[in-house]
């Protein structure tokens, strides 16, 4: 019996979750909700995931929603298959958990709304906040240094291998790499945007792509 | 060499200190005086670069973020104390989910309340109204799904307790205590009492003893 996943392919959070099944080789199913038509704050899904979010998973009897949770479990279950997501030992994962939860608290809480503003409202035909964004762009900016110094002396954000740190980051910076300003930003700096460009030539993210209809 | 935190008084280290004290594993904490900005001088920022708390310093090894230090401390010391990570992979999966909930969609609007009524003064911004508004709806949509949740589930990842109903602990004593909204707790029935159980751990009574705010 196969995964499912229940989400839109394009959307960051169900990304999260198909890079993780790409990188460990697991077979799923994805099924589509339409986020346009909010089908995720519709009751047959708040059944799936109270909160009216996406993705969920459904796997034989067990289910589970919020993607980092959902990636967690299965780089756990699936430790011994394709790449290691989580390190080599408790120290070396607690450093994996430590850059996954900057990722949350630092990073998103920027890059999301970012998105939301530049590349979701457009396209809803809302008005976009340009207010906030200047704003969220400087606070972005400092962010990104803090990146790029871990980076200098880092090949990846827990150390020399790729990990559930660096993966947990790719689906927003995808979006946010469509947008000029952010690429330049990205761009000025070296160590950063070596990183991006190291991890987003992996085959799990071109695959990604292609799902995702890029 | 004995296991140090960073920050004690405030509320994101009590996640660590109540993990270490349910664990019965030994600490010393380093008080970090924020008022002074001691958390932007370079001494703090190698410890922990985006000059927040807790910072965590257990030997040679240094860590932070609040929820990747509980899982650290709930794995290294898994055989003592109650298991706070579940019994099987599922069941972890189950405590990853709750935390990510309470990191994701209950921490942030909390943490505005937190922020606009309980500090806005003392940190020089003007309390934003209409935030606090708009934060209160939200973390009250939140709690309407945990009172369901929690009506068919005695903790949030099952039947026992976990890292994730820990992780509510700071923060919610915040907004039953000094942000005057008890009542968001108390009015729903399931909630109350899941908050009753956790918040009366001796655990969290001890954390609250010895690392409360100075009054």
């Amino acid at each position: 019996m196969v995964v499912k996943l229940y989400g839109q392919v394009t959307a960051a959070c169900p990304q999260r979750v198909l890079l993780c099944f790409l990188e460990k080789e697991i077979e799923f199913e994805i099924i589509h909700i339409d986020l346009d038509t909010f089908e995720q704050k519709k009751t047959e899904h708040l059944l799936r995931q109270p909160f009216g979010q996406v993705p969920a998973i459904e796997d034989g009897d067990f289910k589970l929603f919020e993607s980092r949770a959902i990636a967690r479990y299965y780089a756990t279950k699936y430790a011994d298959q394709g790449t290691n997501l989580l390190g080599k030992s408790l120290e070396h994962r607690a450093i994996v958990d430590q850059w996954a939860d900057v990722e949350t608290h630092y990073f998103n809480a920027l890059a999301h709304p970012i998105v939301i503003n530049l590349i979701i409202k457009p396209r809803l035909g809302e008005k976009c906040d340009v207010v906030l964004v200047e704003e969220l762009k400087v606070k972005l900016g400092v962010v990104l240094d803090i990146y790029n110094n871990r980076l200098s002396s880092n090949r990846f954000l827990a150390g020399e291998e790729f990990t559930m740190a660096d993966l947990t980051h790719m689906p927003a910076m995808g979006y946010l790499m469509s947008i000029t300003d952010i690429n330049q930003m990205v761009k000025a700096r070296g160590s950063f945007n070596r990183w991006w460009e190291e991890i987003s030539d992996r085959p799990s993210w071109k695959k990604l792509m292609v799902l995702a209809g890029h | 060499m004995v296991l140090k935190v960073y920050g004690p008084h405030f509320a994101s280290p009590k996640r660590v200190l109540v993990t270490l004290i349910e664990k019965g594993v030994a600490f010393e904490t380093i008080p970090v005086d924020l008022m002074k900005g001691e958390h932007k001088q370079p001494a703090y920022l190698a410890l922990q670069p985006f000059g927040t708390v807790p910072a965590v310093v257990d030997g040679d090894y240094k860590i932070f973020e609040s929820r990747a230090v509980m899982r650290y401390v709930a794995e290294k010391y898994r055989s003592q104390g109650p298991d706070l990570l579940g019994k099987t992979v599922e069941d972890r999966g189950q405590v990853e989910q709750w935390l990510d909930v309470e990191a994701t969609t209950y921490h942030p609007p909390l943490l505005n309340l937190t922020l606009h009524i309980m500090f806005a003064s003392v940190m020089g911004f003007p309390s934003d109204e209409k935030l606090i508004k708009e934060s209160e709806e939200k973390l009250a949509g939140v709690l309407d799904v945990y009172e369901a949740h929690l009506s068919k589930s005695k903790y949030l990842a099952g039947d026992f307790v976990s890292l994730a109903d820990l992780a509510h602990l700071p923060f919610t004593d915040y907004l039953v205590g000094p942000i005057g909204k008890a009542y968001m707790i108390k009015d729903r029935k399931h909630v109350s009492a899941w908050w009753d159980d956790i918040s009366s751990r001796p655990a969290w009574k001890e954390t609250l003893a010895k690392y409360s705010f100075p009054a």
